[in-house]
């Protein structure tokens, strides 16, 4: 998957020499816009056909909402311990 | 938030089609990749040419930069503790989950592509669950947690869908820490979920 990063770090490149093109900035905005709406409904038709994505949906969703309540907490926790450090 | 409600909105349309024809065939590897690689292209671009980018790197201190590694180092922290608790899911999955830090679109396409759509599915959601809590929880936090705390929680949507509110409820001096930390974040997003599942 290193095309990804390779695509990626070209647009910033041209992003970055043709930052005086306004008129290119907002295209570009409402054109990624577009290809994520385009992206999510193709994820959504193979979870759609997917039958064991659609038979452990519930499942699925908890397993997503414990590792966002972890993830947080991690962050918070960090951001606390840092400030409180730094106090010292 | 509206925006983030449509997408959704496309996500379970996708789901709803996928789900009535099974049979449905279409050649999605091939459009797909094209099309990440051309989101791709163009987040990068949107990046690049943002004015705000350099203007705050130049800005940079170490406080500022501070938030978005602990915002990494934290989330990378919860997602070991939590791979301890469940058998699920492995670390490395976890930790590029994890590393969406809320930017639901990216990450789960990229993981798509290299893991399937089970684990992408486990993006898509947790990582619209980080913006949508960190959005409802910023008064809270920053009553409790103090004024940095929406920021680490809201991860890259920090610069964009979460910004307003914690303008409101940090504090208008606090916008411009919340869009570095969204736009370091943002940057690192690819480089990190594709890093951690070829762990």
């Amino acid at each position: 998957m290193l095309p990804i990063i390779f695509i990626f770090l070209a647009g910033i490149g041209l992003g970055y020499l043709f930052r005086n093109f306004s008129r290119l900035n907002s295209f570009t905005g409402k054109f990624s816009h577009i290809l994520v709406f385009l992206l999510l409904f193709s994820l959504g038709l193979s979870v759609g056909q997917n039958e064991k994505i659609m038979q452990n949906i519930a499942a699925i969703g908890l397993h997503s909402l414990l590792i966002t309540i972890f993830a947080i907490a991690g962050s918070l926790s960090i951001m606390l311990l840092y400030f409180k450090l730094r106090k010292k | 938030m509206k925006g983030s409600l449509l997408l959704f909105l496309m996500f379970s349309f996708g789901v709803l089609a996928g789900f009535l024809y099974p049979e449905l065939h279409y050649t999605k590897t091939d459009i797909s990749v094209i099309i990440l690689f051309l989101l791709m292209f163009f987040v990068g671009l949107n990046l690049g040419s943002s004015k705000e980018l350099i203007d705050i790197l130049k800005k940079t201190d170490f406080q500022i930069l501070a938030i978005p590694l602990i915002t990494i180092t934290g989330t990378s922290i919860g997602m070991l503790v939590f791979s301890f608790l469940q058998s699920s899911y492995s670390l490395k999955e976890l930790l590029a989950v994890g590393s969406g830090f809320g930017y639901y679109s990216l990450s789960s396409m990229i993981i798509s592509k290299i893991s399937g759509e089970m684990l992408a599915v486990v993006a898509l959601l947790s990582n619209i669950f980080r913006e949508i809590i960190s959005i409802i929880l910023t008064p809270l936090m920053v009553k409790y947690l103090g004024t940095y705390s929406p920021i680490v929680s809201a991860g890259a949507t920090s610069m964009d869908t979460a910004l307003p509110v914690i303008a409101k409820f940090s504090g208008p001096s606090f916008i411009l820490s919340a869009v570095f930390n969204g736009i370091v974040l943002t940057l690192l997003v690819p480089f990190l979920v594709v890093f951690f599942l070829n762990l």
